[in-house]
């Protein structure tokens, strides 16, 4: 018999499972990426940093959106090693065109996804092509921004020097302990957060409702996009979730998820948090959102 | 920041993260290709936390122990929780995505490769069941086929009388992305029906065969046995 209680407990008990399992599957990437990140601050220095860029505009967000390639982490694992790069001196915009490609333009996700669209390779194509398209666009518009600095979140921009080099006489293990132990639990509370409200959502929206909209060329688009944003799951393994809908939702709409996941959700919300400022996510979450929506659209109206 | 109080944070959470792989319950968070991953991350935050906690003996700066425990404590709670609360896999009532007839999987989640022509048929899971039955051959072809699944019963309205569905959640990375896919049984009235209750775990027997569900023809398992089953230690469907 279900009673209210029970179907209370159950909730509650189902929430648990959810929050724990986006914990657990999220935690090694950050290990992973503060990790990276923390080797990058310690070991390269800032000026080979800057000579590897190239100078002019187009070509330097360019090969930010290649250097993703060298990364295969989730959009978690790559916010520390953002944070850093920027922190090193690298322009904002080079960091974040990194930060926004990085999820897709890599090894891993472009074999998943042309894995579980094996029969129909187009929407595995579309979304490599979109997802670039939308991090050079952003990574464009950024570099004209006239005051970079305002990027950088408060507490990153105001990093006292121990945090990003070893101290005098201290060993580099030392250091490497001290910063990335101290980098990993930022990232970590910020998760907590992020999944914690990612699984209320979760549990208070009904999934029927959400399917009845498949088939509209236009609302699929803004409903997909919203369920990428609210079930917050790693771009490794998005596109079989997007496979499971392939019947019931519009080609538009499943090639926006694709790209509007790894961008943004609930969950990385937070962990951008850390790098960046509100007014700053604000803005590339709203291109991206824009961007993701009005090629889900084209595809809809034209493919 | 407290190098001590941030290790003990790191340490409990590699701890944490060992023990879900050791003690098993690993298996109703994350897709099993995680468990290594997940344990080594373990066993690495073990040792930053380890070496942390040695390293910071030595640290000058002192912290109340009020300020220690408000760093603290947030940060910890879900691990607490952990260690002290087991998760339960997830119940029927999430994602309910009862469109039953015509679940499907999408047809490229067939990681292996699933023999039609195979002669014992009830080695097949739920999963092949569906990737076959949504596959190349037409479903009719299947038909008299023996199969011998467990799932959990669904019920819906929508289904009638005979019949109730037999289901799992499959999940791809971790709960958070489950989906309920499942078969329609349908089952002579008397059979055992009192081990037909929604929730209820069950492992059943039975041919496949043809019915209309809504007005269109769909597989369906016509029912031969059913026996009541503890739920697996893996109940997901991968």
């Amino acid at each position: 018999m279900h009673t209210p209680m029970s179907i209370l407990l159950t909730r509650i008990s189902d929430g648990f499972t959810i929050f724990s399992a986006l914990l657990a599957e999220t935690i090694p990437f950050i290990l992973l990426g503060t990790a990276i990140s923390t080797i990058l601050t310690l070991f390269v220095r800032d000026e080979a940093l800057i000579k590897f860029v190239p100078k002019n505009r187009y070509l330097s967000i360019l090969s930010a959106n290649l250097f993703g390639f060298l990364f295969p982490v989730c959009e978690c694992g790559n916010i520390p090693v953002a944070k850093r790069l920027m922190q090193k001196g690298l322009s904002p915009h080079i960091a974040i065109a990194f930060l926004l490609s990085a999820p897709v333009l890599n090894p891993i996700v472009i074999a998943t996804t042309f894995t579980a669209f094996k029969n129909e390779p187009r929407i595995a194509i579309y979304r490599l092509i979109f997802s670039f398209l939308i991090a050079y666009i952003i990574g464009l518009i950024l570099s004209y921004h006239p005051k970079p600095a305002e990027v950088i979140s408060e507490k990153a921009s105001h990093t006292h020097k121990e945090e990003t080099c070893a101290l005098p006489g201290e060993s580099s293990w030392r250091a490497f302990v001290r910063i990335c132990s101290s980098d990993f639990v930022m990232m970590l509370k910020n998760l907590i957060f992020g999944a914690l409200l990612a699984t209320i959502i979760q549990l208070i929206l009904s999934q029927k409702a959400f399917l009845a909209l498949g088939d509209n060329p236009i609302i699929s688009v803004f409903v997909m996009v919203a369920f990428a944003a609210i079930i917050s799951v790693c771009s490794t393994v998005d596109a079989f979730i997007a496979l499971a809908y392939r019947t019931t939702f519009t080609s538009g709409s499943i090639v926006a998820f694709l790209i509007f996941g790894p961008l943004f959700d609930i969950k990385s919300l937070f962990l951008m948090r850390s790098a960046l400022s509100w007014k700053f996510i604000t803005i590339v979450t709203s291109l991206a959102l824009l961007l993701s929506i009005i090629f889900g659209l084209l595809i809809n109206i034209f493919g | 920041m407290h190098q001590k109080t941030t290790s003990i944070i790191i340490l409990s959470y590699g701890a944490l993260s060992i023990l879900l792989v050791a003690n098993g319950n690993i298996a109703y968070l994350v897709h099993p290709n995680y468990n290594l991953v997940i344990l080594a991350s373990g066993v690495l935050l073990c040792i930053m936390g380890i070496t942390g906690i040695i390293l910071g003996r030595r640290e000058k700066t002192k912290m109340s122990i009020t300020s220690r425990l408000r760093y603290l404590i947030p940060a910890l709670i879900p691990a607490l929780l952990l260690f002290v609360i087991h998760p339960r896999p997830l119940s029927s009532n999430w994602n309910q995505n009862l469109e039953s007839g015509t679940t499907t999987i999408g047809g490229a989640r067939e990681k292996k490769q699933v023999s039609q022509f195979s002669i014992n048929t009830e080695n097949r899971s739920l999963s092949d069941w569906i990737s076959l039955l949504n596959g190349h051959r037409a479903p009719e072809e299947h038909k008299g086929e023996k199969v011998r699944i467990s799932g959990f019963i669904t019920m819906s309205k929508e289904l009638g009388s005979n019949y109730f569905q037999i289901s799992r959640h499959i999940i791809s990375c971790c709960a958070a992305d489950a989906q309920i896919i499942g078969l329609p049984v349908r089952y002579a009235s008397g059979t055992k029906s009192a081990l037909i209750k929604p929730d209820a775990w069950v492992e059943i027997s039975g041919t496949i065969d043809i019915d209309t569900i809504n007005g269109s023809p769909s597989p369906i398992i016509v029912l031969t046995d059913i026996k009541s089953i503890n739920p697996p230690a893996n109940p997901y469907e991968l």
